[in-house]
């Protein structure tokens, strides 16, 4: 016999655990294949993807499971993402199955799936079923994603870009299923979702005005909780972050409309009105520093650019520029142009998805030369300027900057004087 | 009187000009209160005083119209109006000297800012929607003569002064753009910004606030070392029209400036 086994307690000891696991086999075969569906470090591990197979940049939008948040673009785009999936004690008979439900769903359960009697309440976004192995990368489309269909099916069916711009800041929740049967088995993984593809309140009041090489853009300001379906929803993440404004060269040049002459004078006095002149003559300078200004009217409603359409600024045209401003903001200048050039301008409130609301009709203005007060001094005869000041600091921080260390030095000074009075102060 | 009857005379809320004007023509128990701060107990608690500050504010409008080649124009008139501006700053002093029966004298360095807004013009003279600024930054070093005799020794709470020294301003005039440009008569193009020198001359009075809270006055020494707080008034001449310079641009002015002032 071997020694090991002549001490009784010592055969216990070893025959127990091999006795104990065989009886957990025959009792409990569940527990033996354990069928478990995981995706490991997610959601930073899901990844985006457009149709080419490049990869798409990630959004943070607050909580961690909306980091991966579906938006407009993104729909159009038909994106999809690729989840990273593991599976574990599947058998050979299973198949991996993936639905998608509002976040109020478990579509784990075969009744939601509409395997059985009851309202069916998720549908499938990836044809077919799977089958299992260890790791997995599963695709899915957002447009399947945030379907929703009216009437849900046990089948799979595709989306087209007619889904997107109907969900306005809605979870979704994505199941990965191991099914037997079209039975759960086992435990499924569950990543909730944040899409959001409407934008914000389209932005009213636009108003352009004309600046030196300029135009500057004014519109009323955004409200901060009301979102764009009308409804306060006390959250950040639906209103407007952003305000873009597009400007492109206008494609038609507004109507002059020839309707009378005015004479304004210097001091912005209108002092005669309503006197046809039979012609687009410049302005004359009449008298007593008044010119005659004809009495034209620009047609804004024959306004518009390549760019700008109705339905949204064409960012594939080359001509379109943009510049974006905080949504508190409720103005901006635009720089860098050419007077008497007309542009078209149209803004546009965005979320933090990066959602356009309705774009503003365009409104076309030109920039045009102007007098400034340095221009006006120089005119009527003023020599100075062209030394150096403090605005080559960079003003006004050039000049609040040397009061302050001025300022500063003297307090050194003073802090000195009365370490020597043998004050500690 | 004790001081502690003093101080029920006095409260922050008494700081009005109406309870200026009154301690001004200190009562009986005003001056006993400052008799205790300069010849009683209190005086050898009282910090060494070497500097001053002033707090100022003024209605500024500069002389840019009266210059001589402008031909009786009136382009900062016809952009900025007559109505003043604001202009902030404070002056730090360094009472070097303490005359006897005078009051103190030493330099004085002072940095205002103020700024000008409204719209530019179109060609045909009436205003645009865009903005045009000028922005000054007037300083100055100047010797300060402070004739604090009357409040030291005679507990009128009365310091008037003088100020006279050599003046600086840096300019600008700017649009949305940055800073303007403009081509002259000889067809060059040059920047609207600049700086002209100057002369400034002040004379003014100071009254001291001591007088409303003695026991106050001398918390406020112990604690950060003020020895005196008052408010002023002054009216001064800022010369600022170009020494030694061929085309200065006049950002000088005369007019008057008010505010708080601090020994210590």
């Amino acid at each position: 016999m071997p020694h090991s086994f002549r001490n009784p307690l010592r055969v216990l000891f070893t025959i127990a655990p091999i006795a104990l696991a065989l009886v957990a086999l025959v009792a409990f075969p569940r527990l033996a294949h354990a069928q478990a569906v995981t995706l490991p470090n997610a959601p930073a591990s899901i990844i985006k993807y457009d149709p080419s197979g490049a990869q798409v940049a990630t959004r943070n939008v607050g909580t961690p499971d909306n980091i991966r948040g579906i938006s407009l673009a993104e729909c159009v785009n038909d994106d999809h993402y690729v989840f990273p999936v593991t599976l574990t004690g599947f058998t050979s008979n299973m198949s991996l199955e993936v639905w998608a439900g509002p976040s109020t769903a478990d579509c784990s359960d075969a009744a939601q799936r509409g395997m059985t009697t009851g309202s069916q309440t998720c549908w499938k976004v990836v044809n077919g079923n799977i089958a299992p192995t260890q790791n997995l990368s599963v695709s899915v489309k957002m447009r399947d994603i945030i379907a929703s269909p009216a009437t849900k099916t046990l089948n799979y069916v595709a989306q087209d870009a007619s889904i997107c711009g109907k969900i306005d800041y809605t979870v979704f929740s994505v199941y990965f299923i191991l099914t037997s049967g079209g039975a759960t088995q086992g435990t499924a993984a569950k990543q909730d979702l944040q899409a959001d593809t409407i934008g914000p309140d389209p932005v009213t009041g636009v108003v352009v005005d004309q600046g030196d090489t300029r135009l500057h853009v004014s519109w009323t300001a955004l409200g901060s909780t009301t979102d764009e379906a009308g409804t306060t929803t006390g959250t950040t993440t639906t209103t407007a972050t952003q305000v873009a404004i597009y400007y492109e060269e206008a494609s038609t040049t507004p109507t002059a409309i020839d309707s009378g002459t005015t004479f304004a004078c210097k001091d912005g006095s209108i002092e005669d009105a309503g006197v046809d002149d039979s012609g687009d003559a410049q302005t004359v300078v009449v008298d007593g520093g008044c010119t005659a200004i004809p009495n034209e009217t620009t047609g804004s409603s024959s306004c518009s650019a390549p760019g700008l359409p109705s339905s949204g600024p064409d960012l594939t045209d080359m001509n379109l520029h943009s510049l974006t401003v905080n949504a508190t903001s409720s103005d901006t200048t635009i720089s860098g142009l050419t007077n008497g050039t007309s542009y078209a301008v149209a803004v546009v409130a965005e979320d933090v998805f990066l959602n356009p609301g309705k774009i503003s009709s365009p409104t076309c203005q030109s920039p045009v030369k102007l007098n400034d007060f340095f221009e006006t001094y120089v005119n009527d005869g003023g020599q100075a300027g062209g030394s150096c000041s403090l605005d080559m600091l960079g003003a006004p921080a050039g000049g609040a900057s040397f009061a302050v260390i001025a300022f500063s030095a003297m307090l050194a000074l003073a802090r000195r004087r009365r370490q020597k009075d043998g004050d500690p102060r | 009187m004790s001081p502690m009857n003093n101080r029920r005379l006095s409260k922050p809320s008494l700081v009005s000009a109406f309870a200026l004007l009154a301690c001004t023509f200190a009562s009986q128990t005003a001056h006993a209160s400052e008799q205790d701060i300069f010849n009683g107990e209190k005086v050898s608690k009282k910090s060494p005083q070497h500097f001053a500050l002033e707090i100022r504010v003024s209605p500024f409008s500069p002389d840019v119209d009266k210059e001589s080649s402008l031909g009786g124009k009136t382009p900062y008139k016809d952009t900025f109006g007559t109505m003043k501006r604001a202009l902030v700053g404070f002056e730090f002093d360094y009472q070097a000297i303490r005359i006897p029966w005078v009051g103190t004298v030493g330099p004085g360095f002072s940095a205002s800012y103020t700024q000008m807004t409204d719209h530019s013009f179109q060609l045909d003279g009436t205003r645009s929607k865009e903005n045009t600024d000028f922005t000054l930054y007037p300083m100055y070093l100047a010797a300060v003569l402070r004739a604090d005799v009357f409040y030291r020794q005679y507990r009128v709470p009365v310091v008037p002064y003088a100020k006279a020294g050599v003046g600086l301003t840096f300019w600008e005039m700017s649009n949305p753009g940055g800073t303007s440009s403009a081509t002259n008569a000889a067809g060059n193009t040059i920047k609207g910004r600049g700086h002209t020198w100057g002369t400034q001359w002040a004379a003014g009075i100071m009254i001291a606030l001591d007088a409303l809270d003695p026991g106050a006055s001398v918390n406020m020494d112990n604690a950060v070392g003020i020895n005196s707080t008052y408010i002023y008034g002054e009216y001064y001449l800022a010369a600022i029209n170009g020494i030694a310079q061929d085309h200065p641009l006049l950002v000088g002015t005369d007019t008057w400036s008010a505010g708080f002032a601090f020994e210590f």
